[in-house]
């Protein structure tokens, strides 16, 4: 499991991550939700010690993976990042195959034999469900929802424990997200798979948990944590029930809220049941989703 | 704003087939294998330019060769190292475009007196390169810098959070997707090192002898031109035929390199 206590997070001269405390399992899917510049992404980028590559970044806080401290100086970013495999927004493709693509970085950071490799390489694929008709394509070629699997294979052949996925149905057409749900549910059988998206409705589909978080004036912070149905339809926060009312009944909902929360004190907001409503159908939304 | 690009490209094209055109009119009656491989007499007027192809292949070649690391080094050193520091970028960045645009009348002569004098090298094809190589370490850098900065941080950014060293990244992933440019970098000194001759009169000579070895004076195919052109009376229709040549072996060794630019697929 991962925990993170205390961290806080400096980028572009601003604090990013105020003293964020979160604890995400050993497995299953944790989605992390909020609204854009909220350090989501800030937060996996933490987790794999990119600050090291971006002088911009400034961590504090410790980040503890199955109790070992990553952040840690007998750690090193090469054995983090071996077992915590990011996989960004938009992924490039590198020079070469398909195949050449995943035996990339088993080449560059392991000794192992050139058949242990290729054979590693064709069970990612296998298991991202790229065709084996594919491999020998150059990577270039690929469509977006080919090139997101491509990035996860490149990632799932190192082994890692757990895998961070930033915003992975961005760019995907409905029944390339789809698949790749079908993916994250099989990939976090047997480790963690932490989603950063803004689409509620996967969330709802693939979470185990869902950590809300919400960018205060002073850095970002979680507001509230819990299984998807309760989270997204019961959300105990004004932040969370915000961004739920925007997402599923759109712009009219924001304006209302947006008063709520200005003036909103704690005791007011107390949890409530949200009448989510879609506009044309009059059915309510979450309730579609379920039947799915 | 068709016709006009056609235009201004055919123009472009008359004038450089008019020039080629000219060359080869004036220079192709002299140019034999006999007179690309034989030893010049009277300074050029009659025999061959076997000495002087020598030396300029010589030339060309150390001064690529010194000038290489330099440029590589100082276009790493601003894509990959001083990636977050711009105000040193950009210092590094500006010393380079200030030297290129020095002229080369300039660099030949602190070259003479550096080379030539302090380090006691005289008229030596040691001497030109060294100094050459000071004329073409910007400008490689510039190129390959401008190939460097072309690869997108997200591919460096992605093999990195692979697991994959900084250093492994930048030999595997980045040299490779900039190779094209690369290479592109290495043509265009090579070019300009074959045209050059203010530099090389005043540090590899004018001499038409072979050249032993590197310490020995030489002049290249350039200088050689320039030389019977301007200074030997009688000298003009040579300087023609060793014009031809010239445009040969450039147009040869630039093909040659131009051959390392396709991309290979990596194994």
């Amino acid at each position: 499991m991962i925990r993170y206590r205390k961290l806080t997070v400096r980028g572009c001269g601003q604090v990013i991550l105020r003293e964020l405390e979160l604890a995400l399992p050993e497995r299953g899917t944790a989605v992390l939700l909020g609204p854009s510049g909220c350090g989501k992404t800030t937060l996996l980028r933490s987790t794999i010690r990119e600050d090291e590559d971006d002088p911009d970044l400034e961590v504090e806080g410790t980040i503890e993976l199955n109790g070992v401290d990553l952040r840690a100086g007998s750690v090193s970013r090469v054995a983090v990042r071996q077992k915590i495999g990011l996989i960004p927004q938009r992924p490039v493709a590198f020079p070469g195959t398909v195949l050449d693509n995943v035996t990339f970085a088993l080449r560059h950071t392991t000794r192992l034999a050139k058949s242990e490799i290729e054979r590693r390489a064709r069970l990612a694929l296998e298991e991202v469900g790229l065709e084996e008709g594919l491999y020998a394509r150059a990577a270039d070629c690929l469509s977006g929802g080919q090139l997101k699997r491509l990035a996860i294979a490149r990632t799932v052949a190192l082994e890692p424990d757990v895998l961070m996925m930033d915003e992975p149905s961005s760019g995907l057409d409905p029944l390339a997200v789809v698949r790749l749900e079908r993916l994250i549910m099989r990939l976090s059988e047997h480790r963690l798979v932490v989603v950063v998206t803004h689409d509620l409705h996967m969330t709802r589909r693939i979470a185990d948990e869902v950590h809300f978080l919400w960018p205060f004036q002073d850095g970002c912070r979680v507001v509230e944590s819990g299984p998807p149905e309760r989270v997204l339809e019961l959300p105990a926060r004004p932040e969370t029930r915000l961004f739920v009312q925007a997402a599923w009944n759109g712009a009219a909902a924001l304006y209302e809220l947006d008063e709520e929360l200005e003036d909103c004190e704690a005791e007011e907001c107390l949890p409530r049941r949200l009448t989510l409503v879609e506009d044309e159908t009059g059915r309510p939304s979450l309730g579609a989703m379920t039947e799915r | 704003m068709r016709a006009a690009s056609f235009g201004a490209a055919f123009v472009v094209l008359a004038f450089f087939a008019l020039l080629v055109a000219d060359v080869v009119m004036r220079g192709a009656a002299e140019l034999s294998p006999t007179y690309l491989f034989s030893a010049a007499e009277e300074g050029g007027r009659a025999g061959g330019i076997g000495p002087v192809l020598v030396s300029t292949l010589l030339v060309v070649l150390l001064a690529t060769l010194f000038a290489l690391p330099v440029a590589a080094g100082g276009a790493l050193l601003c894509s990959e190292l001083l990636v977050h520091r711009q105000a040193w970028k950009s210092l590094v960045r500006r010393s380079f475009e200030i030297l290129v645009s020095a002229p080369s009348v300039a660099i030949g002569l602190i070259g003479w007196s550096l080379f030539g004098q302090l380090f006691g090298l005289g008229f030596s094809i040691l001497s030109g390169a060294a100094t050459l190589a000071f004329m073409l370490a910007p400008l490689m850098a510039l190129a390959f810098l401008a190939g460097l900065e072309a690869v997108p941080q997200a591919l460096r950014a992605q093999s990195l959070a692979l697991g994959v060293s900084r250093w492994r990244t930048l030999l595997n992933l980045v040299i490779p997707a900039a190779r094209p440019a690369l290479v592109a970098g290495v043509m265009l000194a090579v070019g300009r090192a074959m045209a050059e001759t203010a530099v090389l009169v005043l540090t590899s000579g004018i001499s038409t002898r072979m050249p032993q070895d590197v310490f020995d004076p030489g002049a290249t195919l350039a200088v050689h031109v320039y030389h019977l052109a301007h200074n030997l009376p009688g000298g003009e229709p040579r300087a023609y035929a060793a014009a031809l040549a010239l445009l040969l072996v450039s147009a040869l060794v630039q093909l040659g390199l131009a051959r390392l630019r396709v991309q290979e697929q990596p194994a």
